[in-house]
């Protein structure tokens, strides 16, 4: 009897222990996401690369960090999109930042990015903010620092 | 049954056929030949207000006449027509012809025109009289029968405009009747009439039409509303009548009005989604041609034939330019316009000086956020009305916009002095377009769901989905609509759901609402406002219900 309980008693742990793994495992992924995307903007401020150049990483990395989040949503918790601290939360985050800077266009002949681009990712990233009959849209930290480097890249020369 | 002998004269009529343009005709002339396909007054004289003495019988479908003579109304360019009845029975030799009225856009009578040929015509009209299906006439002046024969069917400014309603409510069409009203007639090819040529003109008729709407298919036409009865303004309602008037007469965009326009969406159905909003004082503010803040509530405006025109045409230019800024596709324009009439339709029933407590105004309900957001699209929306081949775009809708509206003005949302509701329903469109936009990119096309969002999934019904979620973003605001559709496509995907067809759009709408619950924006958590948003959608749809029992039903094509 109490050899049964044991044994029970361990099945249990062993599948919470490996579902916590698993989560774990999810949420290690999730977290590279974000790393890899954060990588990316930080690259977004080097002076030393064009942008064009800077304008494709964000394109490239976009579609990777979609594909990856993909491969992973079945086994994500919806629940964790409440917590904006949340794995899941953070890793739609930061794929939505590059959502916004794909907004942005190059102009080929003078390498500036095109004005109209730039409103336009400014206002994206306004309305993503606006809640419901908001009279203004207050926007959090990270995409404050978002809309400096929009700014950043709009008036560059 | 027919005898053979008439069989061959109606073989010999099924040729004639092919002489007669069976397509609905707008224009009488005199000498043509008609056939009613609804119950109209016949009337000793061209007058057709219910005021006027003057009606003598109810005609009935089927009765066939020759037009004797044509009355054209310039306000409202229908015509009044005088008919030598050829089928009936008891008409008395004294009336040398009964006038009924022709209602260019609603029909209850057919003409058959193109016959140029006297002697084909003639033929026809002995036909006719021959024909045994026989129309009796029936005296109906006591006012029970007339009353019997009632309708809401419209027959708009018969005459002179004038502060009495000049329309004919109680023309001739019994309840039952309404809902098998004649239906447009389709056009032709000129075998068809010979296949059948051995039945009457009325079948002909009645198997074109069965042909071109199949019965398996919701007969969209039928349920088409109809221009109802213009309101009668008093001294309380009649605050913007002064302010159409100039509109439509005296302001930059008399021209615009005064010429007839396209319609994406259906008068009618405009006038009915004004009509049944609410008309609690609450839901209506004033403002005065220099005022910025909105005054105290109001009565709400009467829905006057100008207002009803001003709000239409607003309606259909800002969907014709802006319809296809929204998904960037021009053939999605009539399903973006049919969303936002929608939304419109539950926001402000799409009067002008709407205004909740909170803020909000005008038919799109629009925030101060909101404004604000589409201000920093008014360039690139300038750009788009500038491209558009249609000058109106640019002409007038760019007008319109060429300042942009004030986010802390209350009376930039509502009041008729500021260029609305031109500006207004422009900012709605526009906001959508925001969203879209949004939408788009953060969910639809996002490839995190491109496993749940079928690319099976036909592009109309795609098209669907996006617009009614977008609408339903208009209440939960933008922040408030990523998390619920991820989630809930979150749930598809791992429940290895998909979203392939129109029924599973449906589906996925309803399956939505629980999320705006589960995943409520921070600005949505109050328990009022995730009822709310909750039944938004489902909201929308039941107030459509009372605009018409088929949305789609309000596009005009």
């Amino acid at each position: 009897m109490s050899r049964q309980l044991i044994t029970t008693v361990a099945s249990l742990v062993i599948t919470l222990t490996s579902l916590s793994a698993g989560a774990q495992s999810v949420n290690d992924s999730l977290n590279q996401i974000s790393k890899d995307v954060g990588a990316t903007l930080e690259k977004m401020w080097d002076p030393s690369l064009t942008n064009l150049e800077k304008l494709q990483m964000v394109s490239h990395k976009k579609t990777s960090a979609e594909m990856a989040l993909r491969d992973l949503i079945d086994q994500a918790d919806s629940a964790d999109l409440n917590n904006p601290s949340s794995p899941l939360s953070r890793a739609f985050k930061s794929i939505d930042s590059l959502t916004v800077l794909s907004e942005l266009q190059v102009n080929l002949p003078t390498g500036k990015i095109v004005p109209e681009s730039c409103s336009r990712a400014q206002g994206m990233l306004t309305i993503s903010n606006l809640g419901a009959n908001s009279e203004s849209a207050d926007l959090p930290t990270s995409d404050r620092q978002i809309l400096a480097l929009i700014k950043n890249l709009c008036v560059q020369k | 049954m027919r005898s053979l002998g008439s069989l061959k004269f109606w073989k010999h009529l099924g040729l004639i056929g092919l002489a007669l343009n069976l397509s609905a005709f707008t224009t009488p002339q005199k000498d043509e030949l008609v056939e009613l396909q609804g119950f109209l007054y016949g009337r000793s004289d061209a007058k057709f207000r219910n005021m006027d003495q003057n009606k003598l019988y109810v005609l009935k479908p089927g009765t066939r006449a020759v037009i004797v003579e044509t009355k054209f109304f310039e306000d409202t360019k229908n015509y009044g027509l005088c008919l030598d009845i050829k089928n009936a029975t008891d008409l008395p030799a004294n009336q040398k012809c009964i006038w009924v009225y022709y209602d260019v856009k609603n029909p209850a009578l057919r003409l058959y025109s193109g016959i140029t040929d006297k002697s084909v015509r003639q033929q026809i009209v002995e036909a006719w009289a021959k024909d045994p299906l026989k129309v009796t006439l029936k005296n109906e002046s006591s006012p029970e029968k007339a009353q019997a024969a009632q309708t809401t069917r419209t027959v708009q400014g018969v005459v002179e405009k004038s502060s009495t309603p000049t329309t004919e409510t109680k023309s001739a069409v019994p309840a039952a009747a309404r809902e098998t009203a004649p239906q447009k007639s389709p056009g032709v090819d000129s075998e068809t009439p010979v296949k059948i040529g051995i039945q009457s003109l009325a079948q002909v008729n009645k198997n074109l039409d069965k042909a071109m709407a199949p019965s398996s298919q919701p007969c969209i036409e039928c349920s088409k509303p109809k221009v109802v009865a213009y309101e009668s303004c008093n001294s309380r309602n009649d605050y913007l009548e002064n302010a159409l008037s100039a509109v439509l007469n005296q302001s930059a965009y008399a021209a615009f009005f005064q010429s007839p326009q396209k319609e994406i969406i259906t008068t009618s159905c405009i006038q009915k989604n004004m009509s049944v909003f609410t008309k609690s004082s609450a839901y209506f503010r004033s403002c005065g041609p220099r005022q910025s803040a909105a005054g105290g509530h109001i009565q709400k405006a009467c829905i006057s034939e100008n207002y009803v025109n001003v709000v239409a045409k607003s309606f259909n230019l800002a969907a014709e330019c802006l319809g296809n800024y929204i998904s960037g596709d021009e053939a999605a324009k009539e399903q973006s316009a049919l969303s936002i009439f929608s939304l419109m339709s539950l926001e402000s029933g799409m009067n002008i000086n709407a205004m909740s407590g909170k803020g909000p105004g005008g038919p799109g309900q629009m925030s101060g956020g909101a404004i604000t957001a589409v201000n920093g699209l008014l360039k690139d929306i300038r750009k788009h009305l500038a491209k558009s081949e249609n000058p109106q775009c640019s002409q007038v809708l760019g007008k319109a916009l060429a300042t942009p509206m004030s986010s802390d003005r209350s009376c930039d949302r509502i009041s008729i002095y500021k260029d609305n509701p031109l500006k207004s329903v422009a900012y709605a469109f526009a906001y959508q377009a925001a969203l879209r936009h949004q939408l788009d990119r953060q969910v639809f096309n996002s490839g995190v769901f491109s496993k749940v969002i079928s690319s099976e999934l036909p592009i109309q019904e795609r098209e669907r989905l996006i617009a009614e979620v977008t609408a339903w973003a208009h209440n939960t605001g933008p922040a408030g609509m990523v998390n619920p559709v991820r989630a809930a496509l979150m749930f598809y995907s791992r429940n290895h759901k998909a979203i392939r067809t129109g029924t599973e759009v449906t589906k996925f709408l309803k399956d939505l609402r629980p999320f705006l619950a589960s995943h409520a924006h921070s600005a949505n958590r109050a328990r009022s406002r995730i009822t709310e948003t909750m039944n938004y959608y489902g909201r929308i749809q039941k107030q459509m219900s009372y605009i018409s029992k088929e949305p789609r039903a309000c596009l005009a094509n």
